[in-house]
């Protein structure tokens, strides 16, 4: 090992050797992921996997420590693995300008030591805790705002039943992620995200304890969080609070998880065996990772036209008629259904989704769509 | 059912209360009142945090408070749930 280790190999409960071989998923790469990623940077984790479709932006330079004038319109992505590339040439970094819904699979975040989440908003916490909570890793999660700052482990892979993001996340989350959304998911075109003040203090110290739960954890060390807990920072009073939250049964994510899950993965236009081995069982269930928009039809002029697009994708100007110069189409999704329902209307399509989900013979079985 | 006098304080310190409510209230009907009485912001949302408890617990605010393990005498504290990391 080079020198450039040398005050690390002093602590005698850390093992660079083992930070060397750790994979860590990062997903945003702004105020908080900066300082995550500079902080695993800085620590010698070797691999790294970071998502942000975002470009730097000038109100970014006060918070982000990666970022500079001159990267003002490229990637956040790429400019901050550069970044960490600078701080350790031994980092493996791979940079991706995506969505991580599209392009992070199963099967990285179930060979990755820790997802770390350092978005700005309920979804896509939401869908990285689910991701995590089906392969038993170990999430992370992070939050601030002006005044405070939290950091919050999950630690799927040794305790999965621990609670998870979910759990404790209050009913006015769901209508606040719902304001963003017309029915069935569509994006409300006109709706204005509300920007929440933040400083370089709140998200230095978010990432300084979530990097540390997960250093914590790598290392085994004998204090490390073994459970769920939130770490929440008041920057001005200086107090902290460290809680434990409390497994929900009717947690929406924990009760979608069956333990044993098994995970395989299948071309997105194959509706034939593998996908699925029901087949002969049409009446069981298959769910859908997310709402399927496939059809829409004018309430006043009948015109009806086909879709096969995950929603998300999709904004709520497909409810809109160009004949009628209104918003009077109905639009028809597919999240769940009997096997027979599905085969029926994805035959021979592309299934949009990330992964659908059924069960047989007491498991859950999990099929991600690749490209 | 019986009735609790709890303290409910918000993270900043900056709103304490002693109440008396029915252990049938859900945690969420505490934010929810909390809210109300305070003014605080309601674009923020909020968790329910058991201080008393060793460790403090967050609690599920679609339960009761019997059910979250909240005795007579309880500190709970409300705090935003951060959502914002750019």
């Amino acid at each position: 090992m080079t020198n450039r280790y040398q005050r690390h190999s002093l602590i005698d409960w850390y093992d660079q050797n083992k930070l060397l071989r750790t994979r860590v998923v990062v997903v945003g790469a702004g105020a908080v992921g900066n300082e995550v990623l500079k902080n695993l940077a800085l620590l010698g984790v070797g691999h790294i996997h970071v998502f942000d479709f975002d470009k730097v932006e000038e109100h970014n330079l006060t918070r982000c420590v990666l970022f500079r004038d001159s990267d003002i319109n490229l990637f956040k992505a790429d400019v901050a693995a550069e970044a960490c590339r600078r701080i350790d040439p031994n980092l493996t970094i791979i940079a991706s300008r995506t969505d991580f819904w599209d392009s992070l699979t199963l099967k990285e975040v179930s060979e990755s030591d820790a997802v770390i989440c350092c978005v700005d908003n309920y979804e896509a916490r939401i869908r990285l805790n689910q991701l995590c909570l089906m392969t038993a890793t170990d999430f992370y999660n992070t939050g601030i705002d002006s005044r405070y700052s939290s950091a919050e482990i999950y630690p799927f892979s040794t305790n999965p039943e621990c609670a998870c993001y979910e759990c404790a996340l209050p009913s006015s989350a769901y209508i606040s992620m719902q304001k963003r959304y017309s029915c069935g998911w569509l994006r409300k075109v006109a709706f204005e995200e509300k920007k929440i003040p933040t400083t370089a203090i709140t998200s230095s110290i978010a990432a300084s304890f979530t990097v540390s739960m997960m250093l914590n954890r790598l290392n085994e060390h004998p204090q490390a969080l073994q459970g769920a807990s939130r770490h929440f920072q008041d920057s001005i009073t200086l107090e902290a609070t460290l809680s434990v939250p409390q497994r929900n049964e009717n947690c929406p994510a924990c009760r979608s998880v069956d333990l044993n899950t098994g995970i395989i993965s299948a071309k997105h236009s194959c509706t034939q065996p593998p996908i699925i081995p029901l087949a002969e069982n049409t009446s069981g269930e298959i769910v859908l990772s997310e709402p399927v928009l496939i059809r829409g039809v004018c309430q006043l002029c009948g015109r009806e036209q086909e879709y096969c697009e995950s929603a998300r994708k999709l904004s709520d100007a497909v409810t809109f008629c160009s004949m009628c110069g209104s918003h009077s189409v109905a639009t028809e999704f597919f999240e769940r259904s009997t096997i027979a329902d599905f085969e029926k209307v994805f035959a021979g399509r592309k299934i949009p989704c990330k992964f659908i989900k059924y069960v047989e013979d007491h498991w859950q079985v999990v099929v991600e769509m690749e490209d | 059912m019986s009735d609790l006098n709890l303290i409910i304080r918000t993270a900043d310190k900056a709103r304490k209360a002693e109440i008396t409510v029915a252990d049938t209230q859900t945690c969420g009907d505490i934010i929810q009142a909390s809210l109300e009485n305070w003014a605080l912001p309601k674009e923020t949302d909020y968790t329910i945090i058991n201080v008393s408890k060793t460790p403090p617990q967050t609690l599920n605010p679609s339960t009761s408070i019997a059910t979250a393990g909240v005795v007579d005498g309880d500190t709970l504290e409300i705090q935003p749930v951060l959502v914002a990391g750019k």
